[in-house]
């Protein structure tokens, strides 16, 4: 068992050992890496936009980018393991007029992948960067990276990552993004493939009115796992956050979602606020939610929200009302719950590749 | 323009620091060895599963670490403890025959006072030891029994030997293993099927002794469709040195049958109060909790209700002060293990001059509990950015036909709630005044009346401008 993948994903208070939820360990092991020898990067990127293979850079970068928070052990291996990285510069002013899609598809003789994306948005800048990661169903796969955002001040950067990995495959994801004043970032993680997902994203308001946004769906069905770690930190003034995750769960899944809402002292004049919405299928899911709300700033406001349950019978009935049979109903429902983030997606094709994999999923819920 | 505040002052402890010389007493001594615990045992002339028991503690007290979560401990050291102070009087049923010294201190709390108006029953702890027990006659005839725990170990063995530290085991964790060592007083309640307790009883613990330990065991059982109102109250001088609380409270409610059981905590602010308590709730069942802690240094205190029974249900309503020097982390565990239970569980914290809240809680629905329901709700009032006030839930949820809901709320008196009120004809003053009684105001209620204006002593509020 590689140990970089032991006790990761830890939450940033702890809480009672007995609930299993201050961190999580990889169950599978991760294997070696190989050279991963697809090139994801679109080959049409918006003017102006560069995107520069990660080696090119050099090191200088480290200095100004945000802290992945993982513990030492897992950067390192990522850092000396890493198959596939890029640097995304989006210079000062410049608004994209389309999104940067990096696509990583995994198979038979790209078993692994090992990412590194970095995104520098310069003053002023304004890009959506999409990373998806796909594989067949039969293939069996891992993925392990980090993706760093840099967002100076007044930059907008939206980060779109898909995860429609094969049923037999893990997933170990961190973001991290630093915010700088007027800055905003907004991370929509989709959650949808892979045995085994951790996922972790981390935004630091570092400047005066930055705004940080966390937005993500998750489907876990059949035997799968998904251990979710969110935080975002607010350093500053009149900063702002929300964290928006909405979920289904079905067969025997088992799922942690953490999400943290960290209000330092000086961040005065900031809002935060955190909802997790779960719809269960099945009596045999295990779901646990750990919202935290951290605070030591006396002015500020900030809220936190779960609400799980089972579909909702009326609504069920009511559809059935006009014609729906009951799987097509709880489909419907179950989509209609993922709307609010999706249709935050402006790629259409996109959009609707999710949509039909999600619907796909269903078939047999 | 600077902003107005509203100032919460400080509780005023007068009251609860005068101390009693502490040389007449009998101390133990220091720290925690096998011989130690034996000559507690033989001072209390226990059988001999009580003091295996204590033994068998005492090794999973050792073979236990520190808990890796919640505030540092790094400042107790039970080597430095005292765990058994007995002081020089044994439990009176005649407040008359009880010490002056002991006698004043009770009544400056006012606790006599309170057992002729309101009262069933009081039992009144000082340091280890219960120094008086009382409680009204109809109810013995009705065959309720009040008595300190020494006692009933010898005049109800069997029944406290068939529920002592069962439902909270010393392998729980590191402090009650302490507990199941030293422990000593603490009151034993059984209240017999259907019998109707109308008015409450109440304990009081005072710790007086300087650098030693608490360890009362408070065990309660309410048979089939009987009711009870019971009353936890704490107290202590400050000292320079650290003395720890380490209680343990089981109590089992039967089917049918109701338990509400209340607790204002005022330890000093020299106090680790890691105190653990428990409920385990039959068919139909309803635990009530309602809690207020004050004092304390470092307070880890979680009351856990298991609702066992199909129907069961339990209430926890809780309201902490923290300021300068306390670190207190509270909040509440419910495990729902039986189908159609329902929980509700609301605590508000005040935190102040660098005061610590911390709200820390557990939703458990086991894969048997269908169509359980349960709402948590939490607000948190931070009163300068020298405090802090952290909020920490765990749902864990095995089965879909549960219908679960958490909120949590940090933050200042909303503007917009302040406007409404003026609209309705209040001045700017009566509604921010309005709004902090009401934010107290889920716990006063709950209370008998003597005590809710006591608690409303402890929160004095001087309202000048805006919480914030």
């Amino acid at each position: 068992m590689n140990q970089a993948f032991k006790n990761i994903n830890e939450i940033p208070v702890l809480t009672w050992s007995w609930l299993h939820v201050n961190d999580v360990d990889l169950k599978r092991d991760f294997p070696s890496v190989l050279p991963y020898q697809r090139n994801p990067v679109q080959e049409v990127l918006p003017d102006g936009v560069k995107v520069t293979p990660y080696e090119k850079t050099g090191a200088f970068l480290h200095e100004q980018l945000p802290a992945i928070k993982a513990k030492k052990e897992l950067l390192d291996y990522m850092a000396e393991n890493r198959n596939s990285g890029y640097v995304i510069r989006i210079p000062e002013g410049r608004k994209a007029d389309k999104p940067i899609f990096l696509s990583y598809v995994l198979d038979e003789k790209n078993p692994v992948l090992t990412d590194d994306i970095v995104i520098l948005a310069e003053k002023g800048s304004k890009a959506t960067v999409i990373i998806q990661y796909t594989s067949k169903a039969a293939d069996t796969v891992s993925h392990s990276g980090m993706t760093r955002v840099r967002a100076e001040s007044g930059a907008e950067v939206t980060l779109i990552k898909v995860q429609m990995l094969s049923e037999g495959g893990s997933h170990v994801d961190h973001v991290a993004a630093s915010i700088e004043e007027e800055a905003k970032v907004q991370v929509l993680l989709a959650e949808l493939g892979a045995q085994e997902s951790i996922t972790n994203c981390s935004l630091d308001l570092i400047g005066e009115a930055a705004e940080g946004r966390i937005d993500s769906v998750y489907m876990g069905d059949g035997e799968r796992s998904l251990d979710i770690n969110y935080l975002i930190t607010h350093l500053q003034k009149n900063t702002v956050s929300n964290i928006y995750s909405s979920g289904v769960m079905a067969d025997r899944c088992e799922k942690v979602f953490r999400g943290t809402l960290d209000f330092k002292s000086g961040a005065s004049g900031s809002k935060g606020s955190e909802e997790e919405v779960t719809v269960l299928l099945s009596p045999e899911i295990v779901n646990v939610s750990t919202p935290l709300l951290l605070c030591g700033e006396e002015d500020v406001e900030g809220a936190h929200a779960v609400s799980t349950g089972t579909i909702d019978e009326d609504m069920l009935f009511y559809l059935m009302t006009r014609g729906f049979d009951e799987i097509e109903a709880k489909k419907v429902i179950v989509e209609a719950s993922f709307s609010p983030v999706l249709e935050k997606i402006a790629d259409e094709r996109l959009r609707e590749s999710i949509f039909s994999y999600v619907r796909g999923r269903l078939l047999h819920v | 323009m600077e902003k107005k505040k509203t100032i919460v002052e400080d509780i005023k402890r007068d009251l609860y620091d005068i101390k009693n010389p502490d040389q007449d007493s009998y101390h133990i001594t220091r720290g925690l060895t096998k011989e130690i615990v034996s000559e507690i045992s033989a001072f209390k002339n226990e059988p001999s599963w009580m003091l295996e028991l204590r033994l068998a503690s005492l090794e999973t007290y050792h073979s236990m670490a520190m808990p890796k979560w919640g505030p540092s401990l790094h400042e107790l050291n039970m080597d430095e403890i005292v765990t058994y102070v007995q002081p020089k009087a044994s439990a009176k049923k005649s407040w008359e025959d009880v010490p002056s010294e002991i006698k004043e201190t009770f009544e400056r709390l006012g606790i006599p006072e309170a057992e002729r108006k309101s009262l069933a029953g009081v039992g009144a702890q000082y340091d280890s030891e219960v120094v008086y027990h009382s409680i009204k006659e109809e109810l013995t005839k009705q065959g309720v029994v009040y008595l300190d725990m020494e006692t009933a170990v010898r005049e109800h063995e069997s029944l406290v030997r068939e529920y002592f530290m069962k439902l909270l085991p010393a392998t729980s964790h590191k402090f009650l293993a302490l507990h199941g060592a030293v422990w000593s007083g603490g009151s034993f309640v059984y209240v017999p099927e259907g019998v109707d307790v109308k008015i409450p009883l109440q304990s009081y613990f005072r710790f007086n002794a300087p650098g030693a330990g608490q360890f009362e065991h408070t065990l309660i059982i309410v048979d089939k469709g009987a009711k009870l109102h019971f009353i936890e109250g704490c107290s202590a001088p400050k000292y320079n040195t650290i003395n720890l609380h380490a209680g343990a409270v089981e109590l089992y409610v039967k089917e049918g049958a109701t338990l509400r059981y209340s607790t204002i905590e005022n330890w000093s602010k020299n106090m680790m109060n890691l105190n653990t308590k428990c409920a385990l709730v039959e068919k139909e069942g309803s635990m009530e909790w309602v809690s207020g802690t004050f004092g304390s240094h470092i307070t880890m205190l979680y009351p856990t209700s298991i609702l066992n029974g199909e129907g069961a249900k339990t209430d926890f309503t809780g309201v902490s002060f923290s300021a300068k020097g306390q670190n207190l982390d509270t909040g509440s565990k419910v495990v729902h293990a039986a189908p159609h239970t329902s929980s509700t569980l609301s605590s508000r914290s005040i935190s102040k001059d660098g005061g610590i809240a911390v709200y820390r809680s557990s939703v458990n629905v086991l894969p048997q509990a269908h169509h359980v329901k349960s709402a948590v709700s939490c607000e948190s009032l931070m009163m300068d950015s020298l405090s802090r006030a952290d909020t920490l839930p765990v749902m864990d949820i095995r089965n879909d036909e549960a219908d679960i809901g958490h909120e949590a709320k940090i933050g200042r008196i909303s503007e917009e709630a302040v406007y409404y009120l003026m609209t309705r004809g209040m001045d700017e003053v009566e509604a921010k005044a309005l709004i902090v009684r009401g934010f107290v105001e889920p716990i006063t209620k709950e209370l008998p009346l003597e005590y809710a204006v006591e608690m409303n002593h402890l929160i004095s509020i001087e309202l000048e401008g805006s919480i914030g």
